[in-house]
């Protein structure tokens, strides 16, 4: 079944919960558009999560992945930290320990900022095992590869 | 590291009553010594336990836990508040730069506003390798390891290599979060930190806290209220340092100073320092009761204080900054201060010749105007015509001696000041009157009498139309529009002749 909102879509083999969201601006910002943020981990999302993962990233065991796609400010995709066109391909080596938001034992993590299609994005991937980085980069991929984005409209 | 950063002794918030729990079961937790001796060597006890007694009383767990919050271990996997390794200031390290920022809803550290936890980032001195945004550890300005041991906030420094990536995104490689600064105000809205208002959420971090940080105290309350780190204040230099009465943080560009009487309230530039030169809270000049604010002429600035019975530190660029205070502040107030006749003081009070009374330059109207204070007469002011009379005459240390009056309105249409002259404070003896037509004269002595007993200046003589002069052996004469008065000095008696 394929999860499609914002512009974003993702076709989830059973296994997944995948939810995109809506981030609401903040009152008083000067870009008041709000922004879709893409989760999905092979444990239940919690209600209460964070954007990149805060109170997901503890339960996952070791044979559990998490990843967030964040979406910004289209402005922020002429800029040199947005400078990579196109979305990344995980592969086991990109991923380290000390690569996360929140460094939890045997985990592992990974970002990546890119644009596509007039939008900028940060992919981060959690793993639950740095162990067994192989199998479970293998499973991100494979959710990865279905992932459809939408050009942006410039606004 | 241990931490150094004070907390203000007497809170406008809820903690005396938790204090007061916290005495009143110190009982209690004798019979807990584990935790007693945790307590003992932390250097935080007293801040946490105002934050959650009853929670550490009635929750299972580790004393630590309990007492410093949530995931404040090094094996929570967090990064540790900038505040913990720099005694107490809330700003990021010289070496880092803003790297993305995230927020928590309704917190109470912000009053129930949103709190925004800012990354610092480490710059790299060397690039970044592999398509990764964080370079390796060679080139960084600091290193991986934990929050000091003596903390409640022993969190991850320099360690996570994560970036929210809403700032300086014109920096594509850095180190990893050195640390994290803590605002109530949105940091886009801080120029220096070059954020988007992209914004992102994490309501699980709601709760961290570190020994130091602001509180929804009066201070932060105010710095928020102002625009925090984007305000003329800019960034913290110090924690909220606890002084006598009240409470006071330092930022790039003033501080702000809170007691209970007095509220919250800034003071920068030129009129800070003044204000430390004369003491700050401790000296005569009190706590600010207002903000610098602008003088009604728009050419200067003003606090007020509350100190000597209510004071005032003026600044004007020409002028400098000057402290205005006690008796001469009140008859300063009382001629409308700033909007009144006196303007700006000149200069800060001084000393009489005689050591007894004090006295202030003004610049009044043409540059001309000053407050005489002593124990005897109270304050009064001289200015204008009347003030350049009076000097030429001696000033304090002349004929006159000090003012026993302001200027007031003559009869007539003129105006005058009262002098001790040689007579006492209750029993005046000299008088200098002005008006357009005649100038300013002085009156005095037995002519002042006998001229006061047919009218002073709405009666038949009017006013003084020169100083009195020698009329002759023995004799003074002044005159006035309608006549002359003439003193016989040896008998005292007086003359009056119409023309």
């Amino acid at each position: 079944m394929k999860v499609r909102a914002q512009g974003m879509a993702l076709s989830p083999e059973p296994g997944w919960e995948v939810r995109i969201r809506v981030r609401p601006a903040d009152p008083g910002a000067a870009d008041g558009r709000p922004r879709p943020v893409l989760h999905a981990a092979t444990v239940p999302l919690p209600e209460g999560r964070g954007d990149f993962g805060g109170g997901v990233t503890a339960l996952l065991g070791p044979e559990d992945v998490f990843l967030t796609l964040f979406e910004y400010d289209p402005a922020a995709s002429t800029t040199a930290l947005f400078a990579t066109r196109g979305r990344p391909t995980p592969i086991p080596p990109d991923f380290s320990p000390s690569q996360l938001q929140r460094t939890l034992p045997g985990q592992s993590g990974r970002q990546w900022f890119f644009r596509e299609g007039g939008r900028a994005f940060c992919l981060y991937v959690v793993l639950g095992s740095h162990a067994r980085r192989v199998p479970l980069v293998r499973r991100a991929a494979a959710l990865l590869a279905t992932l459809d984005l939408d050009p942006g409209d410039g606004s | 590291m241990t931490i150094t950063a004070e907390r203000a002794p007497d809170r406008p918030r809820r903690r005396r009553g938790a204090t007061a729990l916290v005495d009143r079961l110190s009982a209690v937790l004798d019979a807990r010594t584990s935790r007693r001796g945790f307590l003992a060597r932390t250097a935080v006890v007293g801040s946490a336990l105002a934050v959650g007694p009853v929670q550490y009383l009635v929750r299972p767990g580790t004393a630590y836990a309990a007492v410093c919050g949530d995931d404040s271990t090094c094996g929570s996997g967090y990064t540790v508040f900038c505040a913990t390794i720099l005694n107490g200031v809330n700003r990021c390290p010289p070496g880092s730069l803003v790297g993305g920022w995230w927020k928590a809803d309704n917190s109470g550290f912000c009053c129930g506003s949103a709190r925004y936890y800012i990354d610092c980032h480490s710059f790299c001195s060397c690039g970044c390798s592999g398509g990764s945004a964080f370079c390796g550890e060679g080139c960084r300005n600091c290193s991986c390891g934990c929050g000091p041991t003596s903390s409640c906030d022993q969190r991850r420094v320099c360690c996570n290599n994560f970036r929210y990536g809403q700032c300086r995104t014109d920096v594509a490689c850095t180190g990893p979060v050195w640390c994290r600064v803590v605002t109530c105000t949105p940091p886009w809205r801080v120029p220096a930190w070059a954020c988007s208002s992209t914004s992102a959420t994490d309501n699980n971090t709601a709760n961290h806290t570190a020994p130091g940080l602001p509180y929804c105290t009066a201070i932060d309350a105010f710095y928020t209220a102002v625009g925090g780190p984007g305000s003329f204040l800019g960034e913290a230099r110090s924690g909220e340092i606890a002084l006598a009465g009240g409470a006071y943080t330092e930022y790039d560009g003033g501080s702000i100073y809170w007691s209970g009487p007095s509220g919250a309230h800034e003071v920068h530039g030129r009129i800070r320092d003044a204000y430390r030169a004369y003491g700050a809270e401790t000296g005569p000049l009190g706590y600010p009761t207002t903000s610098e604010r602008r003088a009604p002429d728009g050419q200067g600035a003003y606090n007020d204080f509350n100190g000597s019975g209510g004071s005032t530190i003026t600044w004007r660029a020409d002028l400098g900054a000057h402290p205005v205070q006690g008796e001469i502040h009140n008859t300063w107030l009382a001629l409308g201060a700033l909007s009144g006749p006196l303007g700006y003081p000149t200069s800060a009070e001084r000393v009489s010749a005689d050591q007894v009374g004090r006295y202030q330059g003004f610049t009044g109207p043409g540059g001309d105007a000053s407050v005489h204070w002593s124990p005897a007469t109270g304050a009064h002011a001289v200015y204008g015509l009347i003030r350049r009379r009076w000097l030429a005459l001696g000033g304090e240390d002349g004929v006159l001696g000090r003012p026993l009056t302001s200027e007031l309105p003559a009869a007539g249409g003129g105006r005058y000041n009262e002098f001790v002259g040689r007579g006492t404070p209750t029993s005046p003896q000299a008088t200098i009157l002005w008006s357009g037509a005649t100038g300013a004269h002085s009156v005095r002595g037995p002519i002042r009498a006998a001229w006061l007993a047919v009218g002073g200046s709405g009666g038949r003589l009017g006013y003084p139309v020169a100083e009195p002069r020698a009329a002759g052996r023995g004799r003074t004469r002044s005159d006035f529009q309608g006549g002359y008065v003439v003193l016989e000095r040896r008998t005292g008696r007086t003359t009056i002749t119409y023309t």
